[in-house]
């Protein structure tokens, strides 16, 4: 007679076969796809597309002569953020100052393991040869995986919208260089990984996915994208806010060109980042190693 | 006597909310046999099998399945299962569905045709599961539990929902994959699909089996229903012939005898031959329907009329 055992330690061949075992059910789940879809045109059009409109709207604005200047230098402003030099920053403005960078990666967290619940497919998983930490782990391997194909893809987008826009205005060169933008792939997928790991622990969590993606969108938009941000106007709250994610990631993101004032150093920013990552995916995985599965 | 393949001691489980779904439970299913866990719903079958395949932790016992712990990785490597209904991604076609479970185990995609060749399910595989009718996604369950070619098959309700025809197809499905040494437990409150696939029957009610042996065991021995004129000539000749002991009169001037069955030739022919006339003789067996509504009445009338029941001690897992 033996003691009941759940999860023995995942070993590697095991969590790289659950990683292909993923991949498929992430990976062909059209949802995954449609929301990098999303990612990109929110990035296309808040980023440029809204950029070009207000350059529109200014060059269109009869003004004072008072005013003429100003309207230049914010129109000459606009404009430098749509050429090559800027697509870094430009790219990724979505991932401070538009929250979708954080809510569109807290659903796919959500999904990818929250829709186990739903569809009953735990019970499936979890009754072959590999323990649930093998499981967990090989699906997290998938899923950051694809969140560095959304990383490579946001970037890639952002530098070929701004080719156009360099031509037309006769800015079509300096690009950032490769390590900047090796830089910036990454920032961009530490980023993305910490805010799917919050969404697997609210999976976890609620067992289900409906609530765990509300609270997540809640979090990410209101918390982090409006509160946190109010809570800057006091200074005496500074290091309350360094305790938030979110601002951990703008300070790691400001480290890239062509740079801006955060409230940590970058180094700290991604270091904060990556130990959130971590202690949500433990967390996630402790609830999904102690619970019986219903 | 087949080596134990699935033994359990003292099994229970409390739920968080207080209920006691299984309750000291003594399971023992032998190498070979396909084993019938009948009980009627909510009587402790599903949640028994969660426990052997490691998904629900006891509260206590313990349990061994294929000589391992439940939930362990060796043990899991030799167990197939299909427990409730089938989980399965319905935005996947059955052959991806399949594609997921033998990637988990490392199995090589070249076994998921043979599984669908077995369910007989090949030509709609690559169509989506939510396009599935119940039947369907039931033997794509039945295929992902023979991915692993398991010496132990655990097949909770595989029969849930299906139609007559669906029924009968996956009793000789079940039948045809209990062939040679591997072993299944099956678990059903359908009496006729346990009576028609399995050898042995536990019988499970509020969480505790009540009774356990062959379908014959469980049943009692056969007996003989005999009708004859005149009927005092009747039980004498009867009395001589199987002793008092074995004859119980009842109404009607029915005899029954608890005999072997193959006695009624010889029984018929020395009553007539003393001047009897025979008017009935008949074999009788109880159903498994009988044996399973009179071991439940008199399991919930000793449960009466028991004092409480001993909490069951927690935290022995």
């Amino acid at each position: 007679m033996t003691e009941f055992s759940p999860s023995p330690s995942p070993r590697l061949m095991d969590v790289w076969a659950s990683a292909r075992a993923a991949w498929i059910r992430i990976g062909k789940r059209p949802s995954t796809w449609v929301l990098g879809v999303v990612m990109l045109l929110l990035m296309a059009s808040l980023n440029y597309g809204l950029p070009l409109l207000l350059i529109l709207v200014i060059s269109h604005e009869p003004g004072h002569a008072a005013t003429h200047a100003q309207l230049q230098t914010a129109q000459d402003s606009l404009r430098q953020e749509l050429y090559p030099s800027h697509f870094i920053k430009t790219a990724l403005t979505g991932f401070t100052g538009f929250a979708y960078c954080a809510a569109i990666p807290v659903i796919l967290g959500v999904l990818s393991f929250g829709g186990e619940y739903g569809l009953g497919t735990w019970k499936t998983l979890l009754t072959q040869r590999p323990s649930r930490m093998t499981t967990f782990l090989g699906t997290t391997l998938t899923m950051v995986g694809i969140l560095l194909s959304f990383s490579i893809a946001i970037l890639v987008a952002g530098a070929v919208i701004s080719i156009p826009f360099g031509f037309a205005f006769g800015h079509a060169t300096p690009w950032p260089g490769l390590l900047s933008i090796v830089e910036a792939v990454l920032a961009a997928w530490l980023t993305m990984s910490m805010w799917a790991a919050f969404g697997v622990l609210l999976a976890m969590l609620f067992q289900q996915t409906p609530l765990a993606i509300g609270i997540g969108i809640v979090y990410t938009l209101a918390v982090e994208g409006f509160i946190v941000q109010v809570m800057g106007a006091v200074s005496a709250l500074d290091n309350v806010r360094r305790a938030f994610p979110g601002q951990n990631i703008i300070a790691m993101l400001h480290a890239l060109p062509p740079g801006g004032a955060s409230l940590v150093s970058a180094t700290q920013g991604a270091l904060v980042a990556a130990a959130y990552m971590l202690v949500f995916l433990g967390i996630g995985a402790f609830l999904l190693r102690s619970r019986d599965m219903l | 006597m087949a080596p134990v393949i699935v033994e359990t001691r003292g099994l229970s489980k409390r739920y968080g909310n207080g209920t006691l779904a299984v309750d000291r439970l003594d399971l023992e299913v032998r190498r070979g046999e396909v084993y019938g866990f009948l009980g009627a719903n909510g009587a402790g079958k599903t949640t028994t099998m969660r426990m052997l395949v490691g998904l629900i932790a006891p509260t206590s016992g313990t349990a061994s399945v294929v000589g391992r712990a439940p939930g362990s990785r060796e043990g899991l490597a030799r167990i197939g299962c299909l427990i409730e209904s089938p989980g399965f991604y319905p935005f996947l076609s059955g052959r991806d569905n399949l594609r997921v479970v033998a990637r988990s185990c490392s199995i090589p995609d070249s076994r998921v045709e043979e599984a669908l060749e077995q369910v007989d399910l090949r030509p709609r595989a690559g169509d989506r599961f939510g396009a599935y009718s119940l039947g369907m996604k039931q033997r794509l369950g039945v295929a992902a539990s023979l991915l692993k070619d398991p010496d132990l098959l655990i097949l909770d309700e595989p029969t849930n929902g299906l139609d007559p025809q669906g029924m009968v197809e996956m009793r000789d499905m079940i039948r045809n994959l209990a062939q040679g040494e591997r072993t299944v437990l099956l678990s059903s409150h359908l009496l006729n699909e346990v009576e028609h696939v399995c050898q042995r029957v536990g019988v499970i009610q509020g969480g505790r089996l009540i009774a356990e042996g062959t379908l014959d065991e469980l049943r009692g021995s056969a007996s003989l229903y005999v009708r004859a004129e005149p009927q005092d000539l009747a039980r004498d000749k009867l009395l001589d012939m199987v002793g008092a002991g074995a004859l119980t009169e009842e109404a009607d001037g029915l005899f029954r005898l608890a005999v072997a069955t193959s006695r009624s030739g010889e029984i018929n022919s020395a009553m007539v031959n003393a001047g009897i006339t025979v008017t009935e003789l008949r074999p009788f067996e109880r159903s498994l329907e009988e044996t399973f509504l009179q071991l439940t009445h008199e399991q919930a009338a000793e449960a009466a009329e028991a004092p409480a029941p001993t909490p069951v001690e927690e935290g022995q897992a």
